[in-house]
């Protein structure tokens, strides 16, 4: 119905769900007309599947680690000595389910093959009777001269024919008859089962015939449609509903609209549009990623459509790399991409600029997995997206122009990620990542009014990580310039949405700051950021680009003068301290090295006592082991210090496990091999003299 | 005589080929339209412009319908609007027409509104939602504040809490432009009695009332009913199948004509439905 879905798209989400893929199937083994008698000590082996025995009550459970819901179950044996399996036609239908229990029906060994064969004497002696008594009719008309020979011998035949096929299938059919279970029948059936077990056919079909259930059966279907199209009707209303919801906010509202989309979705399990619909809701809306998952594998059981297919298993790939299920991320995302690729070599969908742009949407999410793996890969698939993305708004540029934008925004994010936070290709990235937000730029000019809000917090992007670029490449005049951009952006559209805007003023206010700091200005940079910190502490949502704030400002005091203003200094790197362990994540690792440092830094020239050195320490070592690989970060000067404090530290007998001290070991030794020029300085030969001692003991 | 049969059947096969060929040939699809004012009440809307690749452009008529001829596309591919434009009106229902497939039998709509019409519904309704949200997040902040000062709530518990409310807001400030977006494009002549008293509502700033609209027709416990109902009739169905099933085995078994007949007749109603 709707293939025209937006894939599914979100960027910077800072919160974690974790759950585990895993089908249980319930089941339960009982005797063949016995009156739903359980039968323990059951062996059940199913591929995939943890062997499972029956217990007093006949119930099992199956335990799938790879499955998943709705796949076929494969039963490979099903076993108890003495005992045989009735339903076995049925249960090669079952999909594995974690909420219908699987029936599983034996009965004595034997039992099959005696019914069996009743059935079959019963059978063939009615058949033969029946015969006998056509022949007769025949044989009697003929007499009376009411038919020609050539018509007796044609109608012989063609009786012939028919009780030789019947009795040919007797066999299928009693078996058949025998596996039915009395305990799963109504009255009628078992009513209809004696009198065939009485040899009375004949009785038992009219019994079924007085039933009339042909005419009940087309009466259901035709109730259930009508009750279908009734509920089609009231989809619109029901979505304006969950619209209104939405738009009113509030828990209960959201809370309301979920129900709304969840009763859509429940109400046709078949149909992958729904399915989907709430997916995106999910993912969208509650970010619950667990459950947009489970939704996205029903709609992929019933869809068909190849596009759709591709953005439902691209949607999973989201899902799965944002709770960091990167194993599953992986087969997804080759299951998507087999899809896109068959679809690319038709011209229909090559030309189509939702096609592209849908394409572009798996590369974006291809690359967020490579990226969180640290694989350069992400740097070519997401390059590999912008020419998709250029010829989707080639074709139709007013249309997709805000999403080009948004796409941009999110490859220039990515960039600047693998360029300042993984060090990949850093050159390369650097013009790349200006060249798109001068692209994107241009672009926003196209946008539809409607969306100009959105567009102007996109453009204010845009212009701060320009600046953002140009002060890692040391173009101070560039850097200013788009900050001023930035900050005029943000002033032109304040009014209207201070909640969207305040973050991004705060930001570039940081940005300023760091602007200063790249210049040596450290007192008038603290005086600005001290300012911009008192102003936005009591805002809420800025947690960000408050703990930029507060590791700049622990640069700053860093340079400030050890007697007079030591309280200053203490305050400011405790409370940034604070912060990094009370946030941790929030801040890129080379800010909260900064921090760190600052905080050694008063420590060990301060001569004060502070808590938790031994533990920022320890994390300062391992965080310059496991990034600053070619030795490029951090100054001489850093390391000098570095290495003061953990001699200070040992002096006065604060490394208080081996553990610990086999760790500075360590590290100490990595260290020296990218910063070779410590291996002269005095503190570095009484350090390791002195923990060589200590390890010795 | 037998001749001049054969003649006829010839000539008449010519034209029958000729009849048929240039169908074949230029096979054109048609599709209808109408254009309408927004909010009007259904009012037709004249001389629209309508630009779609691979038809032949067009204008609407004074009771605003209009003809697209495509030449070489089909029945049920999908349809790329170009422009779709008057002098002081735009577009409404921009979303509804990029999901365009070709059909004979169902007319598109194109729904447009005076220029400026759609900014100044989106600022109206984007006024009242931000408004809005600003109350309730204050109110939250207070209940919660009310929370850690009473002791009922632990000091981890209450940042929690106020990072979620924080997400929130945030949230629903982001998506406000889109859902603004969405209410000024709704045509209020295409709604039934209920989403139109709805809106109603909305539009005087009663949020309250619009979702209580819905709740007292008891929509989402109807459509729940529905559905139950749905499962129902089709747990009885499978059931009535089962039963069919038994009969055509038993009808099987039997083997007599009349028998086989009625089992064909039964696997029939089986299938249709």
């Amino acid at each position: 119905m709707n293939i025209r879905f937006w894939g599914i798209v979100c960027i910077g989400f800072f919160f974690s769900l974790v759950s585990v893929a895993q089908v249980n199937q319930r089941g339960k083994v009982t005797l063949q007309n016995s009156g739903g008698q359980p039968l323990s000590g059951v062996q059940i082996l199913a591929s995939g599947a943890v062997p499972a025995i029956s217990d007093v009550q006949g119930t099992f459970s199956l335990r799938f680690n790879k499955s998943r819901a709705g796949e076929m179950l494969l039963l490979d044996s099903v076993y108890k000595k003495g005992y045989e399996l009735v339903n076995e036609r049925a249960l090669q239908q079952w999909s594995v389910s974690s909420s219908r229990q699987l029936p599983i029906v034996m009965c004595p060994e034997g039992t099959l093959v005696a019914a069996q064969e009743k059935y079959y004497e019963i059978g063939k002696s009615h058949n033969m009777k029946r015969y006998a008594n056509a022949c007769r009719e025949l044989d009697k008309q003929l007499a009376a001269k009411c038919i020609t020979q050539d018509e007796y011998n044609k109608q012989l035949d063609q009786v012939s024919g028919e009780f030789q096929r019947t009795m040919e299938k007797l066999e299928a059919y009693a078996y058949n008859m025998a596996c039915y279970n009395r305990d799963d029948l109504n009255q009628m059936s078992i009513q209809a089962l004696s009198l065939v077990e009485a040899g009375q056919v004949g009785q038992a079909l009219s019994l079924y015939a007085s039933q009339q259930l042909a005419e009940h059966y087309r009466g259901l279907g035709g109730k259930e449609e009508l009750t279908v199209r009734e509920q089609e009707a009231m989809l619109a209303s029901m979505r304006l509903n969950a619209d209104i919801c939405l738009f009113a906010g509030g828990d209960e509202n959201i809370h309301r609209a979920d129900e709304i989309y969840q009763a859509i979705a429940l109400s046709d399990t078949t149909n992958a549009s729904y399915a989907l619909e709430y997916a995106t809701f999910l993912s969208d809306h509650l970010v619950d990623m667990g459950r947009c998952v489970e939704w996205l594998h029903c709609a992929l059981r019933h869809s068909t459509n190849g596009l759709q297919r591709a953005e439902i298993y691209s949607g999973l790939a989201m899902a799965t790399t944002y709770m960091d299920r990167l194993d599953e991320t992986a087969d997804y995302l080759k299951r998507s991409d087999a899809y896109y690729q068959k679809l690319l070599g038709d011209s229909i969908y090559r030309e189509d600029a939702y096609f592209n742009m849908s394409y572009v949407t798996y590369l974006i999410n291809e690359g967020r997995y490579w990226g969180k793996m640290r694989n350069d890969k992400a740097v070519d698939r997401l390059s590999l997206g912008i020419n998709y993305a250029n010829k989707a708004i080639a074709i139709q540029p007013q249309k997709y122009a805000y999403h080009y934008a948004f796409y941009l925004m999110d490859f220039a994010m990515h960039f600047q990620d693998l360029m300042i936070r993984y060090n990949i290709r850093t050159n390369e990235m650097r013009q790349t990542t200006l060249d798109i937000c001068n692209i994107g730029l241009s672009c926003l000019k196209l946008v539809d009014e409607k969306e100009r809000l959105k567009a102007a917090v996109i453009e204010s992007g845009f212009y701060l990580t320009m600046s953002t670029v140009n002060l890692n490449c040391s173009n101070l005049g560039q850097a200013i310039l788009y900050n001023d951009s930035c900050q005029a952006t943000v002033e032109r559209f304040m009014h209207l949405n201070p909640v969207l805007f305040t973050p991004i003023k705060i930001k570039s206010m940081a940005m300023y700051g760091s602007v200063l700091l790249s210049q040596n200005k450290f007192r008038e940079a603290f005086t600005h950021l001290n300012s911009v910190y008192g102003q936005m502490r009591e805002l809420p949502y800025v947690r960000k680009a408050l703990g930029q704030i507060l590791s700049q400002m622990s640069q700053c005091v860093m340079t400030f003068d050890l007697e007079k203003d030591i309280d200053q200094m203490l305050a400011v790197t405790h409370e940034s301290l604070d912060f990094v362990y009370q946030y941790p994540d929030v801040l890129l690792g080379r800010q909260e090295m900064e921090v760190q440092y600052a905080y050694l830094h008063v420590r060990a020239y301060g001569k004060k006592e502070l808590p938790n050195y031994e533990q920022a320490l320890l994390r300062m070592i391992d965080f310059v082991l496991s990034n600053d690989i070619r030795g490029e970060w951090f100054t001489y000067e850093h390391m000098r210090l570095l290495v003061a404090g953990v001699f200070d530290l040992y002096n006065k007998k604060q490394v208080t496990t081996l553990e610990n001290k086999r760790k500075v070991l360590i590290g100490m030794y990595k260290l020296i091999e990218r910063y070779s020029q410590l291996k002269d300085s005095a503190s570095y030969k009484l350090l390791m003299q002195k923990i060589w001692n200590e390890c010795a003991d | 005589m037998e001749r001049m049969c054969r003649l006829i059947q010839a000539m008449t096969m010519l034209v029958v080929f000729l009849l048929v060929s240039p169908v074949c040939i230029w096979a054109q699809v048609y599709q209808k339209g109408i254009v309408l004012l927004q909010n009007s009440g259904k009012q037709p809307l004249t001389q629209v412009t309508v630009l779609v690749s691979g038809a032949v452009p067009t204008t609407s008529d004074s009771q605003g319908e209009f003809t697209l001829h495509f030449s070489t596309r089909k029945e049920g591919e999908a349809v790329r609007t170009l422009d779709v434009s008057k002098t002081g009106y735009e577009l409404v229902n921009s979303k509804e027409i990029s999901l365009w497939n070709i059909s004979s039998s169902r007319p598109f709509t194109i729904v447009m509104c005076p220029k400026g019409a759609l900014a100044e519904s989106r600022r109206r309704y984007y006024r009242l939602g931000e408004d809005r949200y600003r109350v309730l997040y204050q109110k939250k902040l207070k209940e919660l504040e009310a929370a850690v000062e009473s002791n009922a709530q632990m000091e981890a518990e209450y940042h929690r809490k106020l990072e979620e409310a924080n997400r929130q807001l945030q949230q629903a400030m982001e998506r406000l432009g889109e859902f603004c977006d969405r209410f000024a494009r709704i045509n209020r002549d295409m709604l039934g009695e209920l989403d139109q008293r709805a809106l109603e509502l909305l539009d005087k700033g009663d949020v309250e009332g619009a979702i209580q609209v819905y709740e007292d027709a008891q929509l989402l416990q109807n459509f729940r009913d529905k559905t139950q109902l749905r499962n129902s009739l089709r747990k009885e169905r499978n059931f009535v199948r089962e039963k069919i099933e038994e009969e055509i085995g038993l009808l099987e078994k039997e083997g007599s004509p009349s028998s086989l007949q009625r089992r064909d007749s039964l696997r029939n109603v089986l299938e249709q439905y």
